[in-house]
């Protein structure tokens, strides 16, 4: 799935303007929040060093619920069918 | 800043790795991230739906009743009612790690204590356990990742959120089997059911720590690649202010689209609650009678209808609105309901149609909800908001079995059959979403008067410092 994110240059980075208002307190370890200072390039390449992680997540809760499907699926099976 | 120092005195904030700060997205974070950290959530606490496969075995190893036995699952729910009602505004406030983490917390260790509680022989501790403590993780579970959710896609909110509360569904799917292969592994006695829910709680917490981890909040001002806020606020009802949760109850929207929810939740469960008897009931005196297995089927059958409908229908939603959305559940969900009042024991195939139409659109309104709340009032408090909505399904929870039930055994003590058992609760389903949908009719945008102020505006420092006067 694509990484769709976009800095916005032309966004208000106040708390109020974007509906998220809780802003970070001094002395917290805040992750890096600049937008307009991200080059694209570095954020492609860290897009694609993400890939990894995202098949992992995917597949963390995409099989538990393969599972639960498929035992669905036998159920009806051996109802209707068996 | 000086104007968020008073929240640390009135409000707990949560410290280092868990507070919202620390998860705020880095710049190369893909949103569709968050999606699996909602779904490791509530695909485990969807769990507390497999309830049932437990109570045989507990019945027969502690000699409890199956009201007894009931009693861990119907506190649970009555928790969940609560935690998302009142611990809203905490979620909102220390962010979806936080709620994460106290929902994993609290789901693992209802599971724990019950261990204790089956091994030593001691009921209560299962009902305190997994109903109380459980209960808390369930509500908290639930409403953690919605706000983070609509932020991450305010492109596609109705999508967003169905993907996580279909996971709620699909969670009793995974739970379900799972619980029956462990109970058949460690037996059926107190050691084995001990043993079992003692291996729930750690492999539940194992499962969800990756929501914990990986959620995280977007930064300020983002927003996805080619949106344009001002188109999607140009649509109806839709707006770019926002509402506080203290503001939302005050309106008449809220309590218009809470009469929508509970009377939508209550004509799912008349069906959900009798699913397997009314069936068999229906064709009871039919050339084609409806065997138990068959009947199971048709349960099973109404899951996946109830699952799916979270999915499709909150993403259509996103397509033709909210307010049209809820127009097909209410309106077409009660033209289904006259059909199988009309039809009677005609016809099998139109039965389990309308039956599983009915079901989708109940699991359709739980997962659009959050998304109309979106539109209403906006994105800065809508899981609290949403949080104090959830009060309509434990309503539901109560009114609708209450119904069909009391129907149905005046009707056998009566001597009825067939399915005039059901002919009157039905129409009362039908009633009850014909008023839900004249109450989705009235719903306008809400006046300006319930809004916060704008940036720039003084009194915007302190999120929870609202104009109640205004109300």
């Amino acid at each position: 799935m694509p990484d769709d994110r976009e800095p916005s240059s032309t966004d208000d980075p106040t708390p109020a303007a974007t509906g998220d208002h809780v802003a970070p307190h001094a002395g917290d370890d805040v992750a890096p929040r600049a937008r307009d200072d991200v080059a694209p390039h570095a954020r492609d390449g860290d897009t694609s060093r993400r890939t990894p992680l995202m098949v992992l997540t995917w597949a963390w809760v995409g099989i538990p619920f393969a599972y639960g499907v498929y035992e669905l699926f036998q159920r009806l099976t051996q109802l209707f069918g068996g | 800043m000086a104007g968020e120092e008073p929240h640390r005195t009135k409000f707990p904030i949560s410290p280092g790795f868990l507070s919202r700060s620390r998860t705020v997205a880095p710049p190369n974070w893909s949103r569709w991230l968050i999606p699996p950290a909602a779904l490791s959530v509530h695909l485990a606490i969807g769990q507390a739906y497999a309830w049932s496969v437990f109570k045989p075995p507990l019945e027969s190893a502690l000699g409890l009743t199956g009201t007894a036995s009931a009693l861990p699952f119907q506190l649970g729910i009555v928790m969940l009612g609560l935690s998302a009602a009142f611990g809203g505004t905490l979620v909102e406030r220390n962010g979806p790690r936080w709620a994460m983490f106290v929902s994993m917390t609290c789901f693992s260790s209802g599971f724990l204590l019950s261990a204790l509680g089956v091994a030593t022989r001691q009921y209560w501790l299962v009902v305190l356990g997994y109903g109380f403590v459980g209960g808390i993780g369930l509500g908290i579970g639930y409403i953690s990742p919605v706000s983070t959710l609509i932020k991450w896609f305010p492109d596609r909110p109705g999508m967003a959120t169905g993907i996580a509360i279909m996971g709620f569904g699909g969670g009793a799917l995974i739970a379900s089997p799972w619980s029956t292969q462990m109970l058949d592994a460690f037996g059926t006695d107190t050691g084995g059911i001990a043993t079992t829910f003692l291996v729930h709680g750690v492999v539940y917490a194992v499962f969800m720590s990756m929501g914990v981890l990986l959620v995280r909040v977007p930064p300020d001002g983002w927003r996805p690649r080619g949106w344009d806020p001002s188109q999607a606020a140009a649509r109806p009802l839709v707006t770019t202010a926002d509402v506080s949760a203290r503001n939302a109850i005050r309106t008449p929207q809220f309590w218009l689209l809470w009469v929508v929810l509970c009377f939508n939740v209550t004509a799912g469960i008349g069906i959900l609650e009798k699913a397997a008897p009314m069936i068999r009931d229906f064709f009871v005196n039919t050339a084609t009678p409806v065997a138990v297995g068959a009947a199971a089927g048709f349960v099973a059958l109404l899951s996946l209808a109830n699952m799916t409908g979270r999915i499709v229908w909150s993403s259509t939603s996103d397509l033709i609105g909210r307010k049209n959305m809820y127009r097909v559940y209410l309106g077409v969900g009660a033209l289904f309901y006259l059909v199988i009042a009309l039809a009677g024991n005609a016809s099998k195939l139109l039965f389990i149609v309308c039956a599983l139409g009915i079901l989708s659109f109940y699991g359709g309104g739980f997962a659009t909800v959050p998304a109309y709340l979106k539109d209403l009032f906006g994105t800065y408090q809508v899981g609290a908001i949403h949080g104090r909505l959830l009060t309509a399904w434990s309503t539901a929870g109560v009114l609708g079995p209450l119904i069909i039930n009391a129907i149905a055994d005046a009707g056998k003590a009566a001597g009825r059959s067939g399915p005039t058992l059901y002919t009157t609760s039905l129409y009362i389903m039908m009633g009850l979403l014909v008023v839900g949908f004249l109450a989705n009719e009235l719903i306008r945008p809400v006046s300006p008067a319930y809004h916060e102020p704008a940036a720039g505006e003084a009194t915007r420092k302190d999120p929870l410092v609202t104009r109640g006067g205004d109300a």
